[in-house]
């Protein structure tokens, strides 16, 4: 029955067995439903609704009705058309913080578990001090004093994220380069950097992913945050700016403060959840 | 029949996991008189460990135990829901792993202390000094933390909490398997001290049969939940019935005949010349190893003997070049090992293998059986063919071996891993395999399987091994000549039989004299 | 005790320099001319200009301008604020008193109730504030703290009318003594909770892991063998034990509980750091910008300090550590 398996690659049947653990889980297929959901939205919507971005479709804060389904704000703006253009913002930013702080924080983290004990101490110093600096306060001030811009925000935001992935890759690789088996490998001859790609990395690799997949789903926050405080560009749409001029509305018109929330909690959640899911499926062990 | 201390009959117990339920004991009956010492040998999963803590009430209540059976304590009932009052008042226990069995932020004297309150809420804390004298502490050491005591001195703190509940029966679970043989032979006759001028009975629960031989009266011999044989020990240790019985018997006394010493006509494969290494620097330095000098010839097993510490561990690194000594020079096959080159060094290396102690490390978990083999064959230049593989797992009897190619190593049971792990030192053609406690942790039955095999090797390949271990009488069966070190450097080295029966160095001699062995 | 002190103040001296460092640079980088950033960016009469330039040393190199900005903060001047018409460093000092009104009680509350929670769920093993435990964890990582506020305005303060909706305390002014008293526990309730459900989730979640670990520690075995009580085994060795490691999350969180307090004091408008971090970027006060930021960085710094303290206090392992280093 083992035999039967075709063997195309040494790890083909903990990669199946991982997948058919992930795909029965109700969980995972919701979270992972939502994200493909919202990315269609983020690619489609803007293109269906091109340019009605800022039309003022009707008469200001009306509330939400089958014309306009999530109700218009102070100045007649469709709330629904509004946030499809904000999720694209969201998923930008979240995505492409996340898979450059990861990339940066993988190579950097196996570097410093890897390498000398000089290096070691100067990456580990590094992430202790941008450990102490409370990222939200340190992005707004940067985004304050050098203006807006969403490559700008982007940039900041996987420059305070790596840290957390280099530390967490750093662990992994002294821990596994405890093991044996890397003494196994050193015996039959293969060199320090075979070593640390071939079997120290490719073992290192499972909590730091889930990490990224946390790490989406806080950068859309901070992003959200950043908008919150009036910090991004007024010609750019985000749920935190519409949060933000939500804000005075309180007593006309609910529904502006409630639904770009809601899609940002969702978001974040779907995200949350993916890489809970993720962290459980490649440790069986991990009960939290 | 006179009434029995504690007499317990038909005691079960079942684990629920689920819908389904695994019984860990079934039905077993055990007698221990008043003063009496009692063994319970088995190896790992046989339910001994289980058993006592049954009756101590201390399962986890997360594997949901059901206990069935009755007790009786001086001839009366006691049920089971009662166990609890009990623990701690007629029986004491003490545990493997001292370290961890201690609170690691409390004093051990508070420790004590709190213990002894529970017993007698008069005593004073002079008590608890009391307590340390009678375990040979000092009242000292009650300031200490558990961290800042050695392992010894830690099982005579759980000793001195033993005592403090003025407990009739001591029950003692595996309470020197984490200790070197020397401390142990401290600690067991502590334990024998103890029992006679209190008049404690005693439960040893061992997996050494030369451990319970030297401590106790009667013995219970324990297989998959079951007790199989009992009586005397004298009397089943010579004539066991039970042919298990008689399996661990054969794998656990002195009886092993000494392996005829190969002839050597080619020099040594592998010598070693002066090898020293240091630790740290300054102040802190260590010395580790300290002009050690060795040969080892094609076809001969040198086993590595020593305690913890003694360096025996970093010699196989350096051995392997995983580490590079300050002095002296490790020679493979005329190659001098530690002044060769990067390159050059990967290659000429690769004449020598490492089978490791803990095989659950050995290997990479994301390569299946065929990615470790096929990985070892390509250096010695042979096409990894799954023919080639299948004749290599079959060769360390995992067979048949073509299904295990596509499982993983992390799938396989302990002996099946140390059997794969010498496999892949096949596979490479090594000449000399380094073996570093490869068998600490596996039960006997599978250590008879592991060295049978190790033999048979051997015998077929002319391969030679540097075996490492602490237990002097299996490096008695197995070796041809044996290093005994310690402190760091090879205190007296020969011919294995001559070691043992003739030692000529003191602390070759306290070994031999501390390390229990079953004597038919 | 004093070696660890030391060897502590020795790694957090060269952290607060580099943050020092950092803060001096992002004003001297931006792009522009930093003299906004240093004054903020209002119309200022051109002879204050002069003054800062020359004050601030802008024409001078790089690092002459490091030291006599390093000097000015020695004298505790951390610029002054345009728009507030007040030294940056005495209108932090007034705000950080209305911040801490909010925070201490929230820190407070919450630790005991996280561990409180999370320990009754891990000994009493429930399955119901398990989940409690880890859908509040969760909705904590998601949810725009912000935004949890503005869901409360319009529930309790727009639509229920419950509670007040901004501010530390009502501006027409009431009777001193009881009232007044009231009538700050009623502005700081919803703020409060918020905050409070935010730090509770992740004390309590480490507090259950935690116990739940401790529980299964061979010493309670020990303890339980010699015949100790429940309640002594789990108030002087499972607690004990727990506690290392919620000590370590709590103090590593202060950062997010401060940044946290902040979001929603911007949403409360309470008068606290939040807002006036709020309002000093629309109006571009670089200068309090950056005063919030060095603040709550050398806040966190020192609770980290403390953190270490505590952990060295609980555990003596850690302080044989120092010991022998």
């Amino acid at each position: 029955m083992q035999s039967s398996i075709p063997a195309s690659g040494p790890d083909t049947r903990v990669r199946d067995r991982r997948l058919v653990r992930l795909l029965s889980s109700s969980v995972a297929i919701l979270s992972f439903g939502v994200i493909l959901v919202l990315l269609g939205c983020a690619v489609i919507g803007p293109i269906v609704y091109s340019g009605q971005e800022l039309a003022l479709t009707s008469a200001s804060l009306v509330p939400p009705s089958g014309q306009s389904w999530l109700g218009t704000d102070e100045l007649g703006r469709d709330v629904f058309v509004q946030m499809l253009f904000g999720s694209r913002t969201s998923l930008l930013v979240g995505v492409a913080a996340a898979v450059s702080a990861t990339l940066v924080g993988i190579a950097i983290g196996a570097i410093a578990g890897f390498g000398s004990n000089r290096v070691d101490t100067v990456v580990m110093r590094v992430t202790e001090i941008f450990q102490v600096m409370p990222s939200f306060v340190l992005a707004a001030v940067i985004v304050a004093l050098w203006g807006p811009g969403t490559m700008r925000i982007i940039l900041i935001i996987a420059i305070l994220s790596w840290p957390q992935t280099a530390r967490l890759m750093r662990g992994e690789v002294l821990r596994i380069k405890s093991l044996d088996y890397v003494n196994a490998a050193r015996c039959l001859g293969m060199t320090e950097t075979q070593i640390l790609w071939r079997e120290v990395v490719p073992n290192a690799l499972a909590p730091v992913l889930t990490v990224g997949t946390l790490i989406v789903g806080q950068a859309i926050l901070l992003e959200a945050g950043l908008a919150f405080f009036g910090l991004t560009s007024p010609d750019v749409a985000s749920w935190g700016k519409m949060l933000n001029s939500g804000q005075r509305f309180f007593y006309q018109g609910w529904w502006l403060s409630v639904f770009p929330g809601l899609a940002i909690f969702v978001t974040v959640l779907a995200f949350n959840l993916a890489g809970d899911k993720v962290a459980e499926i490649f440790n069986p062990r991990s009960e939290d | 029949m006179e009434t029995a201390f504690l007499d317990v009959e038909n005691l079960g117990v079942t684990y629920r996991a689920g819908d389904r339920s695994v019984v860990a004991v079934g039905g077993v009956d055990i007698r221990i008189g008043q003063g009496e010492s009692v063994g319970i040998v088995g190896e790992s999963g046989s339910g001994k460990s289980t058993f006592a803590r049954a009756i101590m009430d201390l399962l986890p209540a997360s594997a949901q135990p059901a206990i069935t059976g009755t007790i009786r304590l001086d001839g009366k009932d006691v049920k089971i829901a009662d166990l609890h009052r009990v623990r701690g008042r007629d029986f004491a226990m003490v545990f493997q792993d001292p370290l961890s069995y201690l609170d690691p932020l409390m004093r051990v004297g508070d420790q004590i202390a709190e213990v002894v309150h529970v017993h007698d809420r008069k005593a004073g804390r002079d008590r608890v000094g009391e307590l340390l004298e009678m375990v040979q502490l000092q009242r000292t050491h009650a300031r200490f933390y558990p961290h800042e005591l050695s392992g010894g001195m830690r099982q005579r703190v759980m000793i001195a909490m033993a005592l403090a509940c003025k407990a009739r029966l001591l029950i003692a679970d595996e309470p020197t398997t984490a200790l070197d043989v020397t401390t142990q032979k401290e600690i067991l006759l502590l334990i024998a001290r103890l029992r006679r001028d209190l008049g404690m009975s005693l439960l040893l629960i061992s997996h050494d049969l030369g451990v319970v031989s030297e401590m106790c009266e009667r013995v219970y011999v324990m297989l998959r939940g079951k007790v199989i044989e009992s009586g005397p020990v004298r009397d089943v240790f010579r004539t066991p019935r039970h042919d298990y019985t008689r399996a661990l018997i054969a794998a656990g006394s002195d009886q092993a005949k000494p392996l005829p010493v190969p002839v050597h006509d080619n020099g040594p494969i592998l010598t070693l010349r002066g090898v020293g290494k240091t630790f740290g620097s300054g102040a802190s330095a260590f010395r580790v190893l300290d002009g050690i000098d060795l040969d080892l010839h094609q076809g001969e097993t040198v086993a590595l003997v020593g305690e913890s510490g003694s360096g025996k561990s970093t010699l196989a690194r350096v051995i392997l070049s995983l580490i590079a000594p300050d002095q002296g020079d490790v020679t493979l096959n005329g190659q001098v090992l530690n002044k060769l080159p990067a390159a050059a060094l990967q290659k000429a290396r690769s004449a020598m293998y490492p089978v490791f102690q803990d095989s659950s490390e050995a290997f990479n978990p994301r390569r299946n059986i065929r990615g470790v083999l096929s990985q070892a064959l390509d250096v010695a230049g042979v096409p990894a063919r799954d023919a080639a593989m299948t004749a290599l797992l079959e060769q360390v009897q995992l067979r048949p071996g073509q299904p295990y190619l596509d499982r993983f190593a992390h799938e396989l049971s302990g002996g099946q891993r140390q059997r794969l792990a010498i496999a892949r030192a096949l596979a490479t053609g090594a000449e000399v395999i380094v073996a570093d406690e490869p068998l600490s942790g596996a039960d006997l039955s599978i250590r008879a399987l592991v060295v049978d095999l190790l033999r048979q090797l051997q015998a077929d390949r002319s391969l030679a091994y540097i075996f490492i271990t602490h237990d002097i009488w299996l490096a008695h069966s197995f070796a041809h000549r044996i290093a005994v070190m310690y402190k760091g450097r090879i205190v007296e080295e020969g011919p294995a039989d001559a070691i043992i029966r003739h030692p000529k160095h003191d602390y070759t001699r306290k070994l031999v004299a501390a390390a229990p062995v079953l004597k038919l | 005790m004093s070696r660890l002190i030391v060897s502590r103040l020795i790694w957090v001296l060269p952290v607060v320099f580099i943050v020092l460092v950092m803060n001096f640079l992002l004003t001297r980088l931006v792009p522009g001319d930093p003299i906004t950033a240093l004054i903020g960016d209002f119309p200022a009469p051109p002879e204050y200009e002069a003054r800062m330039r020359a004050e601030f040393g802008l024409d001078e190199p790089l690092w002459r301008q490091l030291l006599l900005y390093l000097w000015a903060l020695v004298q505790g001047d951390l610029g002054y604020s345009f728009f507030n018409r007040q030294p940056v460093a005495q209108l932090l000092w007034e705000r950080t008193l209305n911040t801490l009104l909010l925070m201490v009680p929230v820190l407070i509350i919450s630790s005991v109730l996280g561990v409180l929670v999370g320990m009754y769920a891990a000994v009493q093993r429930s399955r119901a504030l398990d989940v409690l435990i880890s859908a509040l964890s969760l909705g904590g990582k998601s949810v725009p703290i912000f935004w949890s506020g503005q869901v409360l305005i319009i529930l309790f303060a727009v639509n229920l009318q419950w509670l007040p909706a901004q501010g530390m305390q009502s501006i027409r002014g009431v009777d001193p003594g009881w009232p007044q008293v009231w009538d700050f526990v009623a502005h700081w309730l919803m703020p409060g909770a918020i905050a409070v459900a935010f730090n509770m989730a992740i004390v309590a979640r480490v507090a259950r892991v935690a116990f739940k670990e401790s529980i299964l520690g061979d010493y309670v075995t020990t303890g339980r063998a010699a015949g100790l009580s429940q309640r002594v085994v789990l108030f002087r060795h499972v607690m004990p034990n727990a506690m290392i490691p919620i000590i370590t999350v709590v103090g590593n969180n202060f950062s997010n509980l401060l940044t946290g307090t902040i979001m929603v004091e911007a949403v409360f408008g309470w008068p606290g750091l939040g807002q006036v971090f709020m309002t000093s970027i629309a109006q571009r006060d670089y200068p309090v910008l950056q005063g919030v930021f060095l603040l709550v960085t050398l806040v966190t710094i020192l609770a980290n300090l403390i953190t270490d303290i505590l952990y060295a206090i609980v555990d003596p392992r850690v302080r044989a550590g120092y010991a022998r280093a």
